[in-house]
């Protein structure tokens, strides 16, 4: 996929199997006690709307021959970049709950300042504890939302 | 290493979810507990909550935290309460019929009714049929004739969410008079206002605190309770029109299936006091809500009896998941 | 509730009072921050700090939580604009041409652009409020469910011109948007739907995760992989010339009536209004061909019709005890923590209550612009924060705005997968804003479809047979006619969305 022409190809297509998909799976909505609107009609209207402009997507960009401009893709840094990031985000959702979010918020932000710009270590390190305890301070203690506190810190009698 | 690393943590955190819900057994409560609010700010169950949160703070000796869980007609807060921790730490507040018709109805819906925990059942909310202060009828049997004079069907009403006590209200009353009146559902109690202000349905039926909140507004032509509520005089009830009618909305809490019985006594005590605190029975009162003070063992035994109540009449009405 | 000088000049005596200014301020202050803060709206903002106000006597309260709502209204463009983060659904039109004006350096004049906008809305739309309440009060009920319908379809028919060229991207767009928020239980019935076996799917996916996955953490990946240092190096000019003023002044004006007459209805929120308010000036300018690249027009539209929606919004609040938006809901439970009535009772028997209210709103908007074009400078500094420090802490707040909605880790999950979306929408040329819209959109649209053939027993025809509704489904196949038919006459790719017809 490196130009809009050959990608609009193949999401039309991807799109296309995405709105029969879903046309399918409003067929199998229960429908249970008869109402005036049925439960499926609104699904099976966008799977049917989904799949005929992917189609139409695929087939106008087939036959459009003219000026095709190149997507701006990543180099291999920048793609390795995106991945370390989203890595980052996933283990700060996932490790979230056992180890809290004052703690868990402490490591991502440094970990991925760190990451972006290793000669930072200071910065990355002071941004995360500042974080960690706005986290705590505001959120959790005086704001009293129910994130998870973590094991750690309830252990030392901090829980909200 | 790795193995080792991944071993290390999963028994660390294990560890500590155990030791905290022992901890928790010993003297509860310890810290601030979580109650949660199923449906939008500003309905009924909402306003309850806030009605409780100073004098449950009193009486709990610990803060209390109100947050909303909204979705799928309160099933998405259901069915994450059954996945909560039983420590007591978390409680949501749960209503009759929702809770017993949603299983019922849906097959699945992510919980089942048995599995919420009943700590106590605090307040009733009876139907109320009302219609615009100028529509042409005063009484329900006026009312009743003329949708009898009408087309079947043609007649709407209005009312908050499908599988409600406003829903099998509509249902009840069609099946005593025979009637075909067609029940119209809105996504809240406030959203169907503006339905019958404007003309839209013909009538609504919604929950006694409208008797209050809109007495110069509607008329009042019925409400399905066992008799008339003090803070209401002038509403009758179905029952003395010749309408063996009563239905409702009730409003409890519930925590996770498995919290220890211990715990749940502290919760139940803590909401008794509550209800019974002066200042909170005015506002109930002030409100258009009816009391009711139903520890765990009554509470489950409500909602027994209202599920073989519901099962007939579901049955009935051709709704229940074959 | 009926006007009358006596109760006003009641009104302002009370809301001057050193106690409710400073509460007032506080509100403003604690408002913009909701407001900047991507996730946290005005409806979970003023929940969450509603326990807190407890000590405070109810007008106070009351003025503080009011301040809170409109405080957002100002909030929410300024990240939209700065890093094109916006801060809540109703400022999505606002990053169009806001951030497309901050990459040319005029991130200064878009903010205070907006602060202006934002207050010329805001007070016309408390001069209406004031003086002709009772009147207005009716327009809020004239909407039955068919009106609804007819409205909500109509504004579907805006991503034609949301999308320029780009029709057929537009529509999947809009169609993919709309389908995310089917998923889940049915809000009326409970029927799970599009859950594909999985249990989490249940819960539905809330378009707030949606939101803030699109635009803020796509453009956090947009932004990482170019290893760009800082969003902009420019800050240029703060103040906008007298040029930018005359030419946004109309579309201030127009904007205003727009979101105030819309924002009557129940349930039509600010995320709706901007995006028409959006659309028309869009169609009213003799060179729509600017917007999407930095017309000073499109930050003062959205941005006047959402202060003015929420101005609107207290007239059918105050006149029926009906809230229009969440926000309001929130607010009028909190009435009832200090004893208050709900609902018309409340503003016939409290009218100094109601009264002082006001008045505190007239002061608040002063309080705000006052608060706001100082910080211009501040704001447009943003986006000279290098980014390594920046990107976390955009994805912090994000983290933690998502969570707090429903305390659910699968929103934070589907926030992140939105995210990806989000940044192959953007490589290959599909517009964001119309799948925001449609998930706005799409719940009332189909509550209303079903309430409507219930009043109908059964028949569509009842959209065209009452008036309202009438025209604007009328309108809104105009509308689609028209893009159908600028979609066949183009020959040109489907690529940008910034080149419209």
């Amino acid at each position: 996929m490196k130009t809009i022409r050959q990608a609009d190809i193949i999401v039309g297509c991807f799109l296309a199997l995405l709105g029969l998909f879903i046309v399918y799976a409003a067929s199998n909505i229960r429908i249970g006690v008869e109402r005036a609107l049925s439960p499926r009609f609104f699904p099976s209207v966008l799977g049917y709307t989904i799949l005929v402009c992917g189609a139409g997507l695929a087939l106008k960009s087939w036959r459009f021959k003219g000026e095709d401009p190149a997507i701006q893709w990543p180099d291999r840094q920048g793609l390795r970049t995106i991945v370390a990031c989203l890595a980052l985000l996933s283990a700060y959702i996932f490790l979230m709950k056992p180890l809290g979010l004052p703690i868990v918020t402490f490591l991502y932000v440094t970990a991925n300042i760190w990451y972006l710009r290793p000669e930072k270590k200071s910065v990355a390190i002071l941004s995360g504890i500042a974080l960690g305890i706005i986290s705590y301070v505001v959120f959790i203690h005086y704001l009293q939302l129910s994130f998870p506190v973590g094991f750690l810190l309830e252990r030392l009698g901090l829980e909200g | 290493m790795k193995k080792f690393a991944v071993a290390l943590t999963v028994s660390l955190v294990a560890c500590a979810f155990v030791l905290a819900s022992v901890a928790g057994a010993a003297e509860f409560p310890r810290k601030r507990v979580t109650y949660n609010i199923c449906f939008n700010p500003g309905g009924e169950s909402d306003i309850t909550a806030r009605l409780q949160e100073q004098t449950l703070k009193k009486y709990l000796g610990q803060d209390v935290s109100i947050q909303y869980k909204i979705g799928g007609g309160g099933a998405v807060c259901w069915a994450e309460l059954t996945k909560t921790a039983p420590d007591g730490y978390t409680i949501a507040g749960h209503n009759l019929p929702h809770t017993i018709l949603q299983p019922m109805e849906m097959g699945d819906a992510g919980y089942k009714t048995l599995d919420l925990k009943q700590v106590y059942m605090f307040e009733i909310t009876p139907n109320v049929l009302m219609v615009r202060k100028d529509a042409p009828y005063n009484t329900l049997k006026e009312f009743l004739d003329y949708a009898k004079s009408k087309p079947a069907g043609s007649i709407t009403v209005g009312g908050s969410a499908t599988s409600s006590a406003n829903d099998l209200g509509v249902a009840m009353l069609n099946r005593a008079t025979g009637l075909k009146l067609t029940y119209v559902p809105f996504t809240g109690t406030g959203a169907a206002v503006p339905a019958l202000l404007g003309g839209h349905v013909s009538a609504l039926m919604s929950y006694s605190p409208m008797c209050i909140q809109y007495k110069d507004k509607f008329k009042f032509l019925g409400m399905m309770s066992e008799k008339r509520m003090k803070v209401t005089p002038d509403v009758p009830t179905f029952k003395e029109q010749g309408y063996d009618l009563v239905e409702g909305a009730y409003r409890g809490v519930a925590a996770p299936p498995g919290t220890p019985d211990a715990i749940v006594k502290v919760l139940a005590d803590a909401f008794d006091k509550t209800m019974r605190d002066p200042e909170v029975q005015k506002r109930m009162d002030q409100y258009g809500f009816e009391t009711l003070y139903m520890g765990p063992a009554e509470s489950l035994a409500l909602v027994k009896k209202k599920t073989a109540e519901y099962e007939v009449i579901m049955k009935e009405l051709n709704r229940v998941k074959k | 509730m009926s006007f009358s000088f006596d109760h006003l000049f009641q009104g302002f005596v009370t809301a001057l009072s050193l106690q409710n200014l400073m509460w007032a301020l506080i509100g403003c202050f604690i408002g913009t921050l909701v407001g900047v803060l991507p996730g946290i709206g005005p409806a979970s903002g003023i929940a969450i700090l509603l326990p807190l106000t407890t000590v405070l006597p109810p007008t106070s309260a009351i003025i503080m939580m009011a301040a809170i709502y409109y405080g957002a209204m100002y909030g929410g463009s300024t990240t939209a604009i700065v890093v094109n983060i916006p801060g809540e659904a109703s400022s999505v039109p606002t990053a169009i041409d806001g951030y497309e004006m901050a990459k040319q350096g005029r991130a200064g004049p878009a903010l205070a652009i907006c602060a202006i906008s934002s207050f010329v809305a805001g007070t016309l739309g408390l001069i209406g409020l004031t003086f002709f309440a009772p009147l207005l009060a009716d327009v809020a009920v004239v909407f039955g469910p068919p009106e609804y319908f007819a409205l909500m379809f109509m504004a579907l028919t805006l991503i034609i011109s949301l999308s320029g060229r780009a029709l057929l991207k537009g529509v999947i767009s809009m169609a993919i948007g709309l389908t995310t928020s089917l998923i889940g239980q049915d809000p009326l019935t409970g029927a799970a739907r599009l859950t594909f076996g999985f249990p989490q799917l249940l819960a539905g996916v809330d378009f707030i995760s949606v939101i803030v996955g699109l635009f803020a953490i796509s453009e956090v990946m947009i932004n990482v992989e170019s290893r760009i240092s800082a969003i902009s190096q420019k800050i240029g000019n703060w103040m906008p010339t007298w040029a930018d003023i005359k030419q946004s002044f109309p579309a201030m004006v127009r904007s205003s009536g727009i979101g105030f007459f819309l924002g009557l209805l129940p349930g039509v929120t600010p995320s709706v209004t901007t995006f028409v308010a959006y659309d028309v000036e869009k169609r009213m300018s003799k060179t729509p061909e600017r917007f999407g690249k930095g017309a000073i027009e499109g930050v003062a539209a959205p941005e006047g019709a959402n202060n003015a929606t929420s101005t609107a919004g207290f007239v059918p609040l105050f006149s029926f005890g009906i809230p229009t938006a969440p926000s309001m809901a929130v607010l009028l439970g909190g009435l009832m923590m200090y004893g208050l009535q709900p609902g018309p009772m409340l503003f016939k028997e409290n009218p100094e209550f109601v009264w002082a209210i006001i008045a505190s709103m007239y002061i608040g908007n002063i309080m705000l612009i006052i608060l706001n074009l100082p910080l211009v400078g501040m704001w447009a500094r943003i986006c000279v924060i290098p980014f390594y420090i920046l990107g976390p802490m955009i994805v912090f707040f994000s983290v933690l705005g998502t969570y707090s909605v429903r305390f659910l880790a699968f929103d934070v999950w589907v926030m992140t997968l939105f995210g990806v979306i989000g940044y192959f929408m953007r490589k290959f040329g599909y517009p964001i804003a119309p799948m925001v819209l449609a998930a706005v959109v799409t719940q009332m649209m189909e509550t209303s479809l079903g309430q409507s053939m219930l009043m109908s027993q059964g028949s569509l025809l009842i959209l065209l047979k009452r008036p309202i509704s009438a025209v604007f489904m009328i309108l809104a196949f105009l509308s689609i006619g028209r893009g159908i038919w600028i979609q066949m006459r183009t020959k040109a790719p489907e690529i940008a969305i910034e080149e419209t017809d």
